[in-house]
Order: C-alpha cells, then structure tokens, then sequence
C-alpha cells in the first residue's frame, strides 16, 4: 500500500426497510407482481452457474418480467426499471422509478423452493465422481489452503497466550516497562491481527473453493435437495444444501433435513464425507 | 393531452393522485384513438368535454347535471386485490391464481360527487375498435349520474391547483433538481409539516404558512426553479395572490 488514492466513505442505509429517504412512501409500490415460468426458471438457472463459476454472491439483471402495483392509485405503474438479484438458492426484485437515479425499493428475499410449482427433485451425491482428476486437483487445493489456515490458528492462539500474559504483568505491577519491552508487546499485537485477517481471507476463498467442488462434482448447488447413504453405516441422510465445510479431511454438507414424507423438515441435518482415504 | 402527460409525473409525490390517463408509450397510441373516438361520440351528443392542466378527463352530458371523469390505465382486473395485500402482510408472499399480467388495461369511470367510487371496464387490445365499450360506459354512468339532484361542489374543486399539487410539484423538483437546489430542503420541511394552511408561489418566492397560528415564512429561488415551475403549474398561478386558481 505504497500509493494513498484517499479513503471512501460511505452513509449507511438500512437495507430492505424503511430507508431515511424523503417522501419515500409516496413513491413506494404496494406490490410485486410476476410470474414464475420456466424461461424465468431458466434464466435464473444461467446465471446462477456464474454465481459458482466466479465466485460470486449475487448477479443482477434487469428484467421486465415483474410488474410493480400501487395501491394509492390502484394501478401497475410503468417506466419502472426492475432488477432481479439472483443467489444462490434465493431471489428478489428492486426498482427504480424517474425522476430517481438510483433504486429505491426492493422486495424480501424469497427462496426459490418456495415458488417453485413442482417439488424439488432430490438429487443422489456421486461419490465415485470423487476420484477424477477435477476433483482431486480441487481437493488437493483446498486441503493446501486448510493446512495453512490451521497452522496460522495455532500460532494465532500461541501468541495471543504470550500477549494477554504480557498484558496481565503490565496492569499488575506499577514499575514502568522498558521501551524494547513496550515495543515487542505491540509488534505482537500488530502480528496476531494480521494473522487473523489472513485467516478471514483463506476462510472465504477454501468457501468459495467447496462450492465449486461440489458443483463441479456432486452437480449440485445451494438449496438443492440431495440425499446420501453412508456407504459404512448404509444410514440415509436427506436434506437441503445450505452450507458446507471443509475440517481436517472431512466435507461436511449441511442443512434443514427432508421428513419421510418428502416435505421440509425443521431439524438441521449433515452429510460427512471423507475426501481424503 | 399529450402535453399532460409530461406533467402527470408530478403525481408520484402526490397525497392524491389525480384521474387521467397513464399508460405505457407501447399503448399510447391506441388508447389516445380510442379516446378520440369516445370524444366523438360525446360531442355528437353535444355534450360538454374538458381536458385540464393535469390530463384529467371530465365529460359533462348535456341532460344531467353531475358530470364523470375517466381514468384509463393497467390495474388487476377479475381479483380482490385488497386480500391479497392482507395476506402479504401476514405471509410476506401470496400467490394468485388466474391473473393475467398482459392483459390489464381498463378504462375507470366516476361521477364527480363527493365519495362516489369509480368503476372499472377491461379494455380488450386485440379489438382495433372497441365499440361496445362506450356503451357499456353509458349503461352504467347515467343511471349513476341521474339518481343526483343536489348540487354538489366536486366539480369545482377539482378544477382548482390546489395546495396537495403544488406540494407534489415541490417534491418532484426537490428530488429532480436535487440538493444542489433549495426545493430539495423545502420538500424535506414540507414533508416534517403535520399541516400547511397556506402554499403560495410567485415568479420568485414560495411562501408557506404552517399550523394554526398561522406563520407564514417566505423562500426564495433562482432562475432554475423557475424554470421548472413553469413546466408543471400554468402561468397564471404565479400572477395571483391567492393559491387556490380556477383553470
């Protein structure tokens, strides 16, 4: 960080609710109209498989496939510019209307699952897909990463002991400490915060590398419904993908389980996968 | 018309917005030949027909009294849609059955009276000329329209630039000039306002007078306020002292 371009700060507005914005509830619809249908479906789908391929957490386009309903006026109002915002497993609109520059509304969030006219399939985990080469690579990547951020907790932790210890004398006793003293006790404290940010950073990017392990291999994304017999136990686990991690060789998928009768359950559920023998 | 339309923008800031036509440009075009057409069938009947400074649309019949207004616009035609917003707010989503979102475009109707309710006919797209529709217009307007026999002062009112316009005009240059302009602050004091007694606009200043005791306090703008000013009240509004202007 060699070059200052100047710090950017920016006011913080209240996401998704009443935002401090003048005279905004006269321009604010009532309504989001729009219809599920499987173009939609399928765009959503497209651009969803971007979301993994690049790492991202939400794409926005701009679609003319809601319309917005004002109850003051009792109408659909038009020349509203609508964006729809895909995640991973969910969606929501926003809008923006002239004379205003920026969007100044936006629906809740929804699950796609719940707009969905047919039930989710459930998809079957391909544990044998787990030995092609795409996955070993992945597997082996992510496995780098996991070690160094194991090391870099070990040493975090062992420094923190050293730090409050030195801390702990410094507020007991009265006599002055010497400079040299003064300063490793601050340059430790400057490295354990380094340390933790480095940390922060790999967490993210081993995140982002499991969802494209499982994409890639299992085929399947955030709140797709999967099941998986234990090939030890021959026990079968059913749920709904929200999350995974990844701890000392072990994939852990998990998510609100599937109840026998084929509906979502309330229980949160997990799949552990060994990925290294 | 055509030269309202450019102004009914101001009716997004509106407390109550007026009638009129508001229409996608894709539909345009057709709803202003069906308009010309219902005009003349009006005027061959001689009845009286005014079009005011906001686009709204009055049709007074030459054997009655209490004239109506039209509004055509896209609305959900065949639901209930006050349930549907209850069930938003309990449910947060709501899914509707047998609503078509293509097909939308209606043509309301309303005596001018005080609390009368305006009634909504679709208008079919596919049709080039929908003649049926200005007789489905009369059999349920002049039933409605005769059963009157007081004079009722509706009419006039709407006529009148009232106090709630000019607020609504204030707001739109507020949002549209931005904060580089001292609409944007006044919009922002008016909205803090629980009531305005008094809204007056010159060629330069804007003077105010808020709650009951009557303080009054005058604001100065510049040639670009002006300019916009001229573009959404009518000239005369600036020249008299009082707000409240017949057309």
């Amino acid at each position: 960080m060699s070059e200052h371009n100047g710090l950017v700060c920016l006011g913080v507005n209240e996401l998704y609710h009443k935002r401090n914005m003048q005279h905004s509830h006269h321009v604010l619809p009532t309504l989001c109209l729009f219809e599920f249908t499987d173009e939609m479906q399928y765009l959503i789908t497209e651009k969803q498989a971007l979301l993994v391929e690049h790492d991202i957490a939400e794409v926005v386009i701009r679609t003319t496939l809601a319309k917005w309903y004002f109850q003051l006026t009792n109408r659909y109002h038009y020349e509203v510019l609508t964006y729809l915002h895909i995640q991973a497993d969910s969606i929501s609109f926003s809008g923006k209307m002239k004379p205003y520059k920026s969007p100044h509304f936006t629906t809740p969030i929804i699950l796609i699952d719940s707009i969905k006219k047919t039930g989710s399939v459930i998809k079957a985990l391909p544990l044998d897909k787990l030995t092609i080469p795409l996955a070993l690579g992945l597997i082996k990547e992510i496995q780098i990463l996991s070690t160094e951020n194991y090391d870099l907790s070990d040493l975090y932790w062992e420094l923190d002991d050293v730090a409050s210890n030195i801390r702990k004398l410094d507020e007991k006793v009265v006599n002055k400490l010497s400079f040299e003293c003064e300063e490793a006790l601050s340059q430790i404290s400057t490295e354990s915060n380094s340390l933790n940010s480095r940390q922060e950073v790999l967490e993210v990017q081993i995140g982002n590398l499991l969802i494209r392990l499982v994409k890639n291999i299992f085929g399947i994304t955030r709140g797709d419904w999967i099941s998986y017999v234990s090939p030890a136990t021959a026990e079968m686990t059913q749920l709904r993908f929200d999350n995974c991690s990844f701890y000392e060789g072990v994939l852990t998928i998990y998510g609100l389980g599937l109840t026998k009768s084929g509906i979502l359950g309330k229980r949160e559920q997990s799949i552990r996968i060994d990925l290294v023998p | 018309m055509r030269k309202a339309r450019k102004r009914r923008q101001v009716f997004l800031f509106h407390d109550h917005p007026r009638s009129g036509i508001d229409v996608p440009e894709d539909d345009w075009n057709y709803v202003i030949n069906l308009v010309t057409d219902l005009f003349k069938f009006y005027k061959a009947q001689g009845c009286n027909i005014e079009v005011t400074w906001w686009g709204e649309i009055f049709i007074k019949l030459p054997s009655f009294e209490t004239p109506f207004e039209i509004s055509i616009n896209h609305k959900p035609a065949h639901i209930k849609i006050d349930q549907v917003i209850k069930k938003i707010k309990d449910s947060g989503l709501a899914r509707i059955a047998n609503l078509d979102l293509a097909t939308s475009l209606s043509l309301s109707v309303r005596p001018i009276r005080k609390r009368t309710k305006w009634h909504s006919f679709a208008i079919d797209t596919k049709v080039a000329k929908p003649v049926s529709l200005t007789a489905k217009v009369n059999e349920h307007i002049q039933p409605k329209i005769s059963s009157y026999y007081k004079h009722d002062d509706e009419l006039d009112k709407l006529r009148k630039i009232t106090k709630e316009d000019l607020i609504a005009v204030i707001r739109l240059g507020g949002v549209l000039l931005s904060r580089n302009s001292m609409l944007h602050y006044l919009a922002a004091e008016l909205n803090r306002c629980i009531y305005v007694s008094k809204l007056t606009i010159s060629d330069s200043t804007i003077t105010i007078g808020v709650g009951r005791l009557y303080e009054e306090s005058v604001h100065h703008f510049g040639k670009k306020e002006l300019k916009f000013f001229h573009k959404y009240v009518p000239e005369h509004i600036f020249l008299t002292e009082d707000n409240e202007i017949n057309y």
